[in-house]
């Protein structure tokens, strides 16, 4: 009896997962990103931040991914998370609810019919599942393909794919998303007013300033000259 | 006190001499050389130096025949490279990394800009000064202490903006671009709350819009949330 008793606890703190479901999760959550804030290995927006921790390690065990590898494919893009495109794309392989993406290509490479769609196999019904098509034209007319940082031009072929496939993950498997955004779909959103009027327009906390310079420095650019050849 | 003359601030060419009575450098040089000896009475080699912000024309146009004629030209690495641009004159320069040139101190800082390596400058000088100088960008990410001079892009409004697109003055692909590259007087004014304005005496609108922007508006607005003196650049005086 104790001993399946004790079989039922150590089944429990293995079941534990860091998160905001009971305060037992969350002290789980704070105590893992406690250690991980202080880690050198962790990106720069991590580090010393328990709080974005917190949050990297719940959304790591909601999509059972390894929270090092959601802290590396969390990017903040204008002020927003968003994912790499190649990390949505390998959490969906690794879902098991699907076969691995593939793409099915229309139209001619140069042209604005030239596009690509994602297609996969759900196992549990054995069908056949579609995203939708994206093509160039689609870009162009979306007012993606010109736009600054955009890499519709430079690498159209890798866009169409990746476009395709966080459409049809966004379709087929929206929680993997989390519903947040491709880094490449943040660069390419119409947002306008949120350049303008949202966070992004307001400077956040650095202060920048010239530091006094001491003797030594002094010392260094008497030349007065800067860093150069 | 610092010195601040505009040689040509807009689209067509941005030049800005700078002087703290000591040290004479130059902002940008995005128009002709020739124009610049001129608003500068031919005395360029009192310049120091050269700062430029990225490598767009306007705001680098004459970088070669300054560096030809024997003005040092600073800028980041992003931006030579981009203007394939080498030599003795040139001086590499990096975001968060400050140097000197005479009397002022240098710290440069990113900016937002669709260019290669682009970059804003704080200036401080040994009188206690402390300029601002940015350009071209959306919105800057930092916040400055002690300024008292302060160089600030001021490119559209965004209601004059949406007026022309509306209207097809401007294109929807180029409201795209200026959305994401320049400086808005929203933004702008958002920028200012941010900071604390107390040591400021001056502040000088730049880099006007040629039909998106009004300056009497830009200047009396800027004006009335700051309590302070607020220049228009001159978009040229050559």
């Amino acid at each position: 009896m104790t001993e399946k008793k004790e079989m039922q606890v150590a089944e429990k703190a293995i079941d534990l997962v860091p998160g905001f479901d009971s305060m037992q999760s969350f002290e789980f959550a704070l105590q893992a990103a406690n250690i991980l804030a202080k880690s050198s290995l962790v990106p720069k927006a991590y580090q010393n931040n328990i709080a974005n921790c917190v949050i990297a390690l719940n959304m790591a065990a909601r999509l059972k991914a390894d929270p090092l590898m959601v802290m590396q494919n969390l990017y903040i893009v204008y002020g927003r998370p968003s994912w790499s495109a190649q990390f949505l794309i390998a959490t969906f392989n690794m879902s098991g609810k699907f076969s691995a993406l593939r793409y099915e290509w229309v139209g001619k490479p140069g042209t604005d019919e030239w596009g690509c769609r994602a297609w996969a196999i759900e196992h549990a019904t054995g069908e056949r599942l579609e995203g939708a098509l994206v093509t160039i034209g689609m870009a162009k007319k979306e007012g993606w393909y010109g736009r600054d940082g955009s890499k519709w031009q430079t690498m159209p072929q890798q866009m169409l794919m990746y476009r395709a496939a966080t459409w049809f993950i966004r379709a087929y498997a929206p929680e993997l998303a989390m519903g947040m955004y491709t880094t490449d779909e943040v660069i390419d959103l119409s947002e306008d007013e949120y350049h303008v009027h949202g966070k992004a327009a307001v400077p956040n906390s650095e202060e920048l300033d010239i530091v006094e310079e001491g003797k030594e420095v002094e010392e260094e650019t008497k030349t007065e000259k800067g860093p150069g050849f | 006190m610092i010195e601040n003359t505009s040689l040509a601030s807009g689209s067509q060419g941005n030049c800005y001499r700078v002087s703290d009575g000591r040290t004479p450098l130059l902002l940008e040089c995005g128009i002709g050389w020739k124009e610049i000896q001129r608003g500068l009475n031919f005395r360029t080699s009192q310049l120091a130096g050269c700062l430029v912000s990225h490598e767009h024309k306007d705001h680098s146009k004459a970088v070669q025949e300054m560096m030809k004629a024997g003005i040092d030209c600073y800028m980041s690495a992003g931006t030579a490279e981009a203007l394939g641009i080498s030599g003795h004159r040139l001086y590499i320069i990096k975001a968060k990394q400050q140097f000197r040139i005479g009397t002022w101190t240098i710290l440069p800082f990113e900016t937002q800009h669709d260019a290669a390596e682009p970059l804003g400058f704080l200036m401080a000088n040994q009188y206690g000064d402390k300029l601002l100088y940015a350009t071209d960008t959306y919105f800057l990410q930092y916040k400055f202490r002690g300024l008292t001079h302060i160089m600030v892009e001021c490119n559209y409004a965004l209601d004059i903006l949406q007026k022309n697109v509306t209207a097809g003055l401007v294109p929807t692909a180029l409201k795209d671009r200026v959305l994401r590259s320049h400086f808005s007087l929203e933004n702008v004014k958002e920028f200012l709350k941010a900071n604390d304005l107390s040591k400021v005496q001056e502040i000088w609108l730049l880099h006007l819009s040629d039909g998106n922007s009004d300056a009497g508006r830009f200047k009396r607005e800027i004006q009335e949330l700051t309590g302070k003196e607020v220049y228009i650049a001159r978009k040229n005086s050559y």
